[in-house]
């Protein structure tokens, strides 16, 4: 459990970090390292160097614009998820956070290196597909372009950042209209897992109790977020109950294949991405009708 | 480990895919994420390779044999790979049949994976293993293609 | 069978008059705690030395395979590598392991390092010594083996077949050992019962997880041709063969130490190979060597439980009454013979649970398969016999249409037959078995939920209710070995203790056990201050066990809940003599007839005259230093040492034997939720009664009811060893290896009965392995819940996917999934 040699660089300056990153071949960059680091402990990654992100206090802030809400990359799981802000617009992420790992990973993992790490099981991409969000990459000599979440994660632990070149500096959220609400599910056998299935729901209902839009989204079924359409076309226009989200449900999951591994085997996972997805409905819809927190 | 398969349809004559594929230098040129490679003979070489998936990539040292050729339809190949605490062992076969646009490749290859990656990779070996090997035929796709 | 005849009642019964009872029961704080909570223990990592070096291990990524080849020549040549060893330099250094096993398993060829083959996932190849950690690991990496995999044998069952691969070729066969008894007439009681339930049931792998993984310092002396291990093995005298053997030096050479040890749980026994190669490296280099294993090394290839597959028949009335069983099973020892095959005979006695069973058949194998060594963990060997028991029972129930409770209530035994001898001579020492159903279901409003189980069904909640009463038997009788290996020179249950009247007053105690955990500073010091009257805070208990200074017998280690019954003795005879001696020195000294002196405050005063008095610390004064006051002819000093040995006794020819000192009960009733639709299950509530005899500490008690619950929690629920068709072991990190948090341990009542074992001194019983009574409540309540659907478990584990399918199973007509 030690990691092979490495060189190791802690910047104070976003700008230097992107320069270290397209000068040093190999480099990779560190986040909170729950995942990198134990992966180099393992050995089964040996990046020749560590840039450090943790000493740029730039990218660590919670901030709104214009309506939308700006998050910097190293920003902790633990502030967001003490963000009232979060908890009460966007409570699927909030759920998402707050089922993350234990208090010691909320105190060290970032939003960024989550996401740019880009786990199949990992919490918070399928909830960054669901509310739209954006991604905004740097590179070395202020170059920067956004990212749409649905574009964003393009296989597993593969994102559209360009390799050694570009890093995830910061994640946006758009505002969503008034009567929408989203919901975050998961199963796993313990709290801190990662999931088995995973689901995050947003959508947003009209005053006639119809659902305007709405974006269902699985992880830990595919090697990136898996937009259950199906689910989507089934939501749209329609007034959900019961009968209706199990509907959607069924529909959202059919062509789902997803894969077996020790905790549990493909036909379970699809099994239970139908109930979660109803059940993960069921919940947004009434957080959306403002008939539950 | 499963069974993977996969087919490619080149538009090169069968005589040309299968020079191809039995020329250690063009065949070990691609196979993705190679570092080195190093020909033995005609049906031997030693290649390192970095492997995985997207930013999961470990330096694997594979050794490639040919273990059965029946020009110019039939090839059957075994890979062993190891590193990062791991050995794998692919066996794959190559059939090679004419078809309109030009060749029909159809591959099978098994993957036995022994040691820390058979535990620790469960969730993404199949991905990885499939990658690597249909990433061969595509390549060998590419390059005939042009 | 009957209650016990009273020439072996009175063999067994111990003599308890020292006990002052002041000081037993108190729930005083434990002495350990305020160094450990504190994190200022002393842990194996925690020793450095000069000029130390590290070790690292290749290891196989093979469960079976040739070794044709290993190059090491790059690892050699690394800068910091202080040395390399194969299996062949291994091989040239030491002899092979000794085999506890019988012919022809004894032929199997055992070295800490692979010669010639690998035989687990897992299993070192090569061993690196260098500067530090991280340098050892790169040369780790730079180390070259060519392997020619074999057939891998991982079933049990299979491994027995034609055909199978051979782990050890020069054995000739899988089969390690074989036994067959037959306790009472079987067959009259299966041929006259109204009906046979038969099952068969597989208790699965797992392990003890410790807080702190093996872990080695071997510092060899050369002048004083001395080797010193620090280790955390928990019985590291049982091993003085194995260690002499590997590092070809005599007994009073080598000096093994532990000191705080994070946690065991039976993982920490097998770890003396990690011992001898530390030591042998130590020895060439002539520097200390530290090995530190990683966790992921831990959970692949230190210690797994054994597995054990049954078919189980129960003969019985139709009134319910249990007459007889037969139970042919399977242990899966893994790949090589380390501990095992001992879980198939120790506790043997115990195959009947706590029921009046009149005979008991038991026919079993182990075998070797390529998997992980396996060792005694938490519960070792009762909690797979009480697992199969506890589980027919279940089925007996369900077969007849009594409720579990009942059926268990019929065939208790009584207290009017206690002490109570087993069919296979087991002497169950005391207890109200049937009390202690009653109160805990009770307790656990066991009949309120069975109603309520019925009303939630109706509105499609699936709710299962668990009952289990399983015996915490403990304090091992060794002479059990003999059940499988009649030649091997191993039998009791023996454990010393040195209790020390230091010349001020205080006392010094130093015990023969190495805790992990237990609390045994703070129980001896009970029992000392208990037998003495002097203050719990006047008496130091040495901290782990030093073979050159600590009292030992081969037994002596923590392991089988021995230190209640048989350590806490030891102490409890070591401060018995002690007082007396002080008692001979106070009526000399006080003119007072000896059988006058009382004992009592930290004083010695006559009893017919309490101004006649002196306290104690003034008669160690004389005893050490002011020695012509003494009684003439007293040898000076306070000194007393003492080694308990419980009445054991070898098998018979009937192959009948006692095999435990003390016999815990316990009753464990829990309630469980499963969601219809994913299958996940929820703990409502959980219940335990335990009943330890004289509790010393009911603090520590509590913990360890805590722990047992946790564990079998966790063996149910969430840990489980998932190895492939080839021997990959799929889990082997804390991802996949799903230790609970505190987030999926319920809430627990636990409650007590105290009913005083008369064969212990000091009433104790030995407790805190549970018996794995855990493990089948919780399996029993999904059971439950599954039941009125069909459904049936037929592993000690159930995981969410195995209950839905039995839900959809059900539903569908247990066509398709």
């Amino acid at each position: 459990m030690r990691p092979a040699p490495f060189e190791y660089y802690a910047p104070t300056s976003l700008e230097e970090a992107l320069r270290l990153l397209s000068e040093k071949e190999g480099a990779k960059l560190l986040a909170g390292g729950q995942s990198l680091l134990a992966l180099m402990k393992l050995r089964l990654l040996t990046p020749t160097a560590l840039i450090d992100l943790n000493r740029i206090r730039e990218l660590r802030y919670i901030k709104e614009e214009d309506g939308w809400l700006l998050i910097g990359a190293m920003t902790i799981y633990d502030e967001l998820e003490q963000s009232p802000l979060i908890r009460e617009r966007y409570p699927a992420l909030h759920e998402a956070l707050y089922r993350l790992g234990d208090q010691q990973v909320r105190n060290r993992g970032t939003i960024g290196g989550s996401l740019a790490h880009a786990d199949p099981s990992a919490n918070l991409p399928p909830v960054m597909v669901a509310l739209k969000a954006q991604m905004v990459a740097a590179r070395a000599g202020g170059g920067r372009r956004v990212i749409q979440a649905d574009d964003f994660f393009v296989d597993a632990f593969t994102t559209a950042l360009e390799p050694d070149k570009e890093a995830l500096v910061e994640v946006r959220l758009p505002p969503w209209p008034r009567g929408s609400g989203g919901a975050y599910m998961k199963l796993s056998k313990r709290e801190i897992d990662f999931s088995i299935v995973e689901v995050a729901v947003q959508m947003t209902v009209g005053d006639d109790g119809g659902v305007k839009e709405a974006r269902v989204v699985l992880g830990s079924v595919a090697p990136k977020p898996y937009r259950a359409v199906g689910a989507e076309e089934v939501l749209a226009g329609a007034k959900v109950d019961e009968g209706l989200a199990a509907r959607a449900a069924e529909a959202g999951t059919r062509d789902l294949e997803p894969p077996s591994d020790v905790q549990a085997s493909s036909w379970y996972r699809k099994e239970v991405s139908r109930v979660l997805v109803k059940r993960a409905i069921l919940k947004a819809y009434a957080r959306a009708r403002g008939m539950e927190q | 480990m499963p069974q993977f398969k996969g087919s490619e349809v080149i538009s090169a004559p069968r005589q040309a895919v299968w020079d191809f594929l039995t020329d250690p230098q063009k065949v070990g040129g691609c196979v993705p994420g190679l570092k080195s490679l190093q020909v033995v003979d005609s049906d031997h070489f030693n290649a390192e390779v970095q492997v995985g998936i997207g930013i999961l990539r470990g330096t694997v040292k594979v050794k490639y044999e040919v273990v059965e050729k029946v020009p110019p339809e039939r090839i059957a190949m075994r890979m062993d790979g190891s590193g990062v605490g791991s050995k794998a062992l692919i066996n794959a076969t190559v059939e090679l049949k004419e078809a309109q646009q030009g060749t029909q490749l159809d591959w099978v290859a098994d993957v036995t994976v022994s040691g820390t990656l058979a535990g620790l990779g469960a969730r993404y070996l199949n991905d990885i293993a499939f990658k690597t090997v249909s990433d061969i035929f595509k390549c060998t796709k590419e390059k005939l293609s042009k | 069978m009957s209650k016990a005849p009273p020439e072996i009642i009175s063999l067994y019964t111990q003599d308890s008059s020292a006990l002052t009872l002041k000081w037993l029961g108190k729930p005083l704080k434990p002495k350990e705690d305020y160094r450990l909570v504190r994190g200022r223990g002393t842990f194996v990592d925690d020793i450095q030395l000069p000029r130390m070096a590290y070790m690292a291990f290749l290891r196989s990524p093979y469960s079976h395979a040739r070794i044709k080849r290993i190059d090491v020549s790059r690892a050699k040549s690394m800068p910091g590598v202080l040395l390399v060893w194969t299996g062949d330099d291994i091989k040239r250094r030491m002899r092979p392991l000794p085999q506890a096993t019988p012919p022809p398993a004894r032929n199997a060829i055992d070295y800490p390092l692979a010669v010639d083959k690998v035989r687990f996932q897992g299993e070192p190849v090569a061993m690196v010594v260098a500067e530090s950690r991280y340098i050892a690991e790169d040369a780790v990496n730079q180390i070259d083996v060519d392997y020619e995999p074999l057939p891998a044998v991982v079933d049990a069952e299979r491994a027995l077949e034609p055909g199978a691969p051979l782990v050890h070729e020069e054995v000739g066969t899988n089969l390690i050992a074989h036994v067959h008894y037959k306790w009472g007439d079987v067959d009259y009681y299966f041929q006259h019962a109204d009906l046979v339930v038969e099952a068969k049931f597989h208790y699965h792998r797992f392990t003890g997880a410790p807080l702190e993984t093996n872990a080695v310092v071997a510092d060899y002396d050369e002048r004083a041709d001395v080797m010193t291990i620090y280790c955390n093995n928990q019985a590291p005298m049982e091993w003085l063969p194995q260690l002499s053997a590997g590092l070809n030096m005599p007994y009073p050479k080598l000096r093994v130490v532990t000191r705080d040890i994070g946690g065991g749980f039976g993982t920490k026994l097998i770890n003396y190979v990690y011992m001898i190669l530390a030591a042998l490296a130590s020895k060439e280099l002539k520097r200390p060597v530290k090995y530190m294993e990683t966790r992921t090394e831990n959970l692949q290839a230190a210690a797994h439980n054994a597995e054990r597959t049954c078919t189980v028949s129960a003969a019985v009335r139709k009134d319910g009454t249990v007459l007889a069983l037969r139970m042919r099973c399977v242990d899966d020892d893994g790949a090589y013979s380390r501990h095992e095959p001992a879980g198939m005979t120790v506790w043997a006695q115990v195959s009947t649970g706590m029921y009046k069973i009149r005979a008991l058949e038991n026919d079993y194998y182990a075998v070797f398969t390529n998997k992980c060594p396996s060792t005694s963990i938490r519960g070792f060997s009762r909690a797979p016999h009480l697992f199969m028991i506890e589980r027919i029972m279940d089925r007996i129930a369900r077969r007849l249409g009594m409720d579990p409770a009942e059926i268990r209530m019929k065939n208790l035994v009584g207290p009017e037959e206690m002490p109570y001898m087993t069919p296979s001579g087991g002497i169950y020492d005391s207890g109200n078995w049937p009390e202690g159903l009653r109160r805990a279901l009770e307790a656990a409003d066991y009949w309120g939920w069975r109603k309520r189980q019925e009303e939630l069904r109706r509105q499609g909640r699936i709710i299962g209710v668990g009952v289990v009463v399983g015996s915490d038997s403990a304090g091992p009788n060794m002479a059990q070995v003999k059940m499988y290996n009649p030649g091997l020179p191993y039998t009791g249950g023996t454990e010393g203790a040195l209790v020390q009247m230091t010349p001020d007053g205080k006392v010094r105690v130093i015990l023969g056990s190495s805790p992990q955990g237990m609390g045994h500073e703070t129980t001896a010091a009970q029992v000392v201050a208990d037998v003495l009257d002097v203050s719990y805070d006047d008496i130091y208990v040495q901290t782990g066990f030093d073979s050159f200074s600590s009292v030992y017998t081969m037994h002596s280690g923590t392991y089988g809940s021995r230190f209640a019954p048989i350590g806490l003795s030891a102490v409890y005879l070591a401060a018995a003599r002690l007082k007396e001696k002080l008692a001979k020195i106070a009526a000399y000294l006080l003119k007072c007839p000896e059988g006058d002196v009382v004992i009592e405050n930290g004083a010695a005063r006559c009893a017919k005259d309490p101004q006649r008095s002196m306290e104690l610390r003034r008669i160690a004064r004389i005893a050490y230093g002011n020695v012509n006051e003494l009684p003439p002819g007293m040898e000076p000093g306070l000194y007393s040492l003492a080694i308990f040995r419980p009445p054991f006794q070898n098998p018979d020819e009937n192959r009948r034997a006692n095999l435990a000192l003390t016999y815990s009960y316990n009753v464990h009733v829990v309630v469980v939720e499963i969601d219809p639709e994913t299958g996940m299950p929820k703990i409502l509530s959980y219940t335990a009664l335990e009943d330890s005899g004289r509790i010393v500490n009911p603090l520590i008690v509590d913990g360890q009811v805590h722990g047992a619950i946790a564990h079998g929690v966790a063996e149910a629920l969430y840990e489980k060893y998932h190895y492939d068709e080839n021997g990959n072991l799929l889990n082997p990190t804390f991802v996949d290896y799903l230790v609970p948090t505190a987030l999926e341990i319920p809430d627990m009542k636990v409650i007590h009965m105290e009913t005083p074992s008369p064969f212990t001194p000091t009433g104790a019983k030995g407790m805190g392995e549970g018996g794995g009574t855990a493990v089948q409540a919780v399996i029993s309540a999904v059971e439950d819940a599954l039941a009125p659907l069909g459904g049936e478990l037929g592993e000690s584990h159930a995981d969410p996917e195995t209950i839905l399918r039995i839900l959809k199973g059900a539903a569908r007509g247990k066509s398709e999934v």
